[in-house]
């Protein structure tokens, strides 16, 4: 599978699968990463989405991390896009908690 | 701050010179055994937690004798002292004391400059003694340019009375070594007390040594890892993984503390735990003032300042709501100079991925207020992803105060007690 | 004089000017119209930011723009203390510590060292200020667009101890028509070079400023000196002000540094009942601020015929 992957400097990876980004009619990721004047990371190369810089660059912190390519992938796009945030030692927290937090809990 | 147990604010006195008995950390009844071989009896027992009150708490027992020394190492490991559970133990050659006094060197806020404190009075605390008895309280000025001089801490001594030249010479001297430890350590507040004048001279029987966490990075030989500043408790495990986010990406902060976190003083004083993230600490402080007389109680605090991305958004939102106690949730912004957007953004990937069901509408109540830079986009995002349609939350706009803000929810609330019964 | 601190003929120097940040902020400076004449970056002179000539050190930067008023200082928190003592020693009238989490015995050091010399010092950790319409140091507003949007030209001097909330107040008192003379971040810190009285003291001598709204936190003795300093007749004319953290539990540090109770002590009560006794008008609820200012405003200007 095709995919598009990189590290961005806050600890998290993001995957683009480039075979659902050929049929994207919208390419809305790469209009928002330009749009929010501060991101720019993405560009389109031979129609599917493609990095402008080095991985380092990316991963030192070129991507400004605003989230809004996953997003406006989901909303107009191929779902293509998985951002992975992990957030160090919260899982620790949550395995060692004796109550389950509200959002696994129902009204 | 970061507040060091006794152990090591006395290793730094040692370190500069000021005597403290002769003791040893131990963390089993073995290791206590071994030490009472180096140390012989009688000995103090003194559990490390970071409480003040220690004495009151239960927390220094005395030996004379192994069964009693096996005894009182037992009792105390492992206890808990105000909430923190006692790790180690300070075993002490009990010192004959003759005269307990008070020393410390802290900053004064309203002078702006180090202050010099010293009370014959030791032994108490120190506020009480300044409440009921302030003519036992001298105090002395230090400009941070010049240094603090043995002269200058012997004029001092000469307002108390009734200490003899030695004993203001050698109290004189510690003065000035304590204020080493307060500059060398980088220290909000160097105290000894007591201080006890013993035959050979004057030891320093406790140490609170409070050091600038600001000034952590530079404080190499400290050797101490401290996690987000919790005041006088360990930091929690929620703290710990909340400080890792801003550990591993400098650009904005996510201050997180939890203000209550087992939601026992919200219940105790009949209020309802809620999470709150906001814009700017003041924010924060704000939005209490407002939520707590309407019966809702923040038991954490979160300071999102300095313009975070929309990653650390994204994170500190799961970090908020994976409070268990939490019957609510608000976001808060001040008119912010921030780009609201990035929140927005991060919020919504957590929403999304904590109510995978609903697409992100939530199912406690939930009040999102945006004031300030693309405020107007941060709002419309909320709609374009469907989360504003949900049952449970308001998202607010700029025009909106945080009275009103806190008025919204209430309401919210309430409604949903009656229709839902709230959390099972 | 129209304002406080900084007007139409401030001229600014940036440290740090190559800085990542210092760079955004010398933009949005610029772009609001404040001369930003030179900058300082030790080992970069010679180059320019954003047509801003950097030099290598202040003094150098002095010896080219005698006329430099305000130096605006992003550097490091660990060089700040260095670069406000190369200000103080440049002699330098006001600067302004913009970064986060100084170390608090540098910023005593700094105190004092300002006392010996003839530098206000601003902050650490101030979004700025800004006077509406002539002039904007730091960072308050992010963006000169927004700042023209959140400050507007008017007669209420405003002093917030919350770098965010002074642009809330701001935008309160906008609300119901009253412009500011200058808006001024003091800095969240426990210890900062410019304290309340001082603020007081400016808006006390500046003809244009008829009035302060102030929005003050838990922590410090910033509001009870003030209220005495009030009493003793410092400061004469009406202030309003929000005193935020009336649940604030002791020991607990609400964000910055200042924000802090500890042993009973800096309670959002006491400073609100100490500045009520000096004659402030404290509001109970933030939003209410800018109808209340309105209407102390107006018996003012009643009373003063």
């Amino acid at each position: 599978m095709r995919a598009l992957e990189f590290e961005v400097r806050s600890g998290g990876t993001i995957r683009i699968d480039l075979e659902k980004c050929e049929s994207c009619e919208t390419k809305a990721c790469v209009k928002m990463c330009n749009a929010t004047g501060m991101g720019q990371i993405l560009e389109l190369k031979d129609g599917v989405p493609a990095l402008k810089h080095s991985l380092e660059e990316v991963k030192r912190g070129a991507c400004t991390e605003d989230l809004g390519c996953e997003l406006d992938c989901e909303l107009y796009g191929n779902r293509a896009i998985v951002i992975t945030l992990p957030v160090s030692k919260l899982d620790d927290y949550l395995e060692n908690s004796s109550e389950q937090p509200t959002y696994l809990r129902e009204p | 701050m970061a507040r060091l147990l006794e152990y090591q604010g006395k290793a730094l006195f040692k370190r500069q010179g000021i005597p403290v008995p002769e003791g040893r950390l131990v963390q089993s009844v073995d290791e206590a055994m071994n030490a009472i071989d180096e140390l012989g009896f009688p000995v103090a027992v003194k559990a490390q937690v970071l409480s003040g009150r220690r004495g009151k708490a239960g927390a220094i027992h005395f030996a004379e004798d192994r069964d009693s020394l096996s005894q009182a190492v037992r009792e105390l490991l492992g206890k808990q002292i105000q909430g923190s559970p006692v790790e180690g133990l300070l075993i002490e050659e009990k010192a004959e004391v003759q005269k307990e006094l008070y020393m410390a060197v802290t900053a004064d806020p309203s002078t702006r400059q180090p202050v010099g404190i010293f009370s014959p009075k030791g032994g108490v605390d120190i506020e009480e003694t300044a409440d009921t008895e302030p003519a036992a309280i001298f105090t002395t000025p230090i400009d941070i340019l010049r240094g603090f001089y043995y002269y200058d801490a012997m004029d001092l001594l000469r307002q108390v009375g009734g200490l003899e030249s030695r004993e203001m010479l050698t109290l004189a001297n510690l003065f000035t070594r304590l204020y080493q430890v307060y500059r060398e350590y980088d220290c909000k507040l160097a105290e000894i007390n007591p201080i006890a004048l013993v035959e050979q001279g004057a030891m320093a029987l406790d140490a609170r040594v409070d050091v600038d966490d600001d000034a952590l990075s530079r404080q190499t030989t400290l050797d101490i890892d401290f996690a987000e500043e919790a005041g006088e408790r360990a930091a929690t495990l929620l703290e710990i993984a909340a400080a890792t986010i801003d550990e591993s990406d400098h650009r904005g902060t996510v201050h997180f503390v939890q203000t209550d976190p087992d939601a026992s003083y919200a219940r105790t004083a009949g209020k309802i735990p809620v999470g709150l993230d906001a814009v700017g600490a003041g924010t924060g402080l704000t939005i209490m003032d407002e939520l707590v007389p309407l019966g809702y109680y923040p038991i954490n605090f979160c300071d999102s300042s300095g313009n975070p991305v929309g990653s650390k958004f994204y994170r500190i939102t799961k970090v908020i709501m994976a409070q268990p106690q939490i019957e609510g949730y608000l976001f808060v912004s001040c008119v912010s100079s921030q780009q609201l957007d990035n929140a927005a953004r991060g919020l919504i990937k957590a929403f999304k991925e904590l109510y995978p069901r609903t697409g992100g509408q939530p199912n406690i109540p939930c009040v999102v207020l945006f004031r300030g830079g693309w405020d107007d986009v941060a709002v419309d995002l909320f709609r374009e992803h469907g989360i504003s349609d949900g049952r449970w939350i308001k998202v607010l706009g700029r025009d909106t105060t945080e009275k009103e803000t806190a008025e919204i929810f209430d309401a919210l609330y309430r409604e949903w007690k009656k229709e839902t019964g709230g959390l099972q | 004089m129209m304002a406080i601190l900084i007007d139409e003929s401030t001229k600014v120097l940036v440290q740090g000017i190559t800085g990542r940040e210092a760079q955004v902020r010398v933009r949005l400076m610029a772009e609001y119209g404040t001369k930003v004449v030179a900058g300082v970056t030790p080992g970069r002179g010679g180059r320019t930011v954003e047509g801003v000539p950097v030099y290598d050190t202040v003094k150098e930067a002095k010896e080219h723009h005698p006329d430099i008023s305000v130096s605006a200082i992003f550097v490091p928190a660990r060089a700040a203390k260095t670069a406000a003592f190369e200000a103080i020693d440049a002699s330098i009238g006001i600067i302004t510590l913009h970064p986060e989490r100084v170390p608090q015995q540098d910023m005593l050091e700094v105190i004092a060292y300002a006392r010996g010399g003839n530098t206000r010092v601003i902050g650490p950790n101030t979004i700025g200020l800004v006077s509406p319409g002539k002039s904007l140091v730091g960072m308050i507003g992010a963006r000169a667009d927004l700042a023209r949007e959140f400050f507007k030209p008017g007669p209420i001097g405003v002093v917030s101890r919350s770098g965010g909330n002074t642009t809330t107040l701001c935008y309160y008192l906008n609300k119901v028509g009253l412009g500011q003379t200058t808006a001024i971040g003091m800095g969240g810190d426990a210890f900062v070079g410019t304290t309340l009285i001082d603020v007081l003291t400016l808006f006390e001598e500046d003809d244009e400023t008829e009035m302060v709204a102030f929005f003050g936190e838990v922590g410090t003795r910033v509001e009870e000196d003030a209220a005495e300093f009030i009493k003793q007749g410092g400061f004469t004319k009406p202030l309003v002000g929000y005193v935020s953290g009336r649940y604030a539990r002791a020991g607990v540090r609400f964000g910055h540094a200042g924000a802090i109770v500890s042993r009973g002590r800096g309670t959002a009560q006491g400073k609100i009942a100490a500045l009520r006794e000096a004659g402030a008008q404290m509001v109970d609820h933030f939003g209410e601020i800018g109808e209340v200012a309105k209407t102390v405003l107006a018996e003012y200007r009643r009373s003063r015929g």
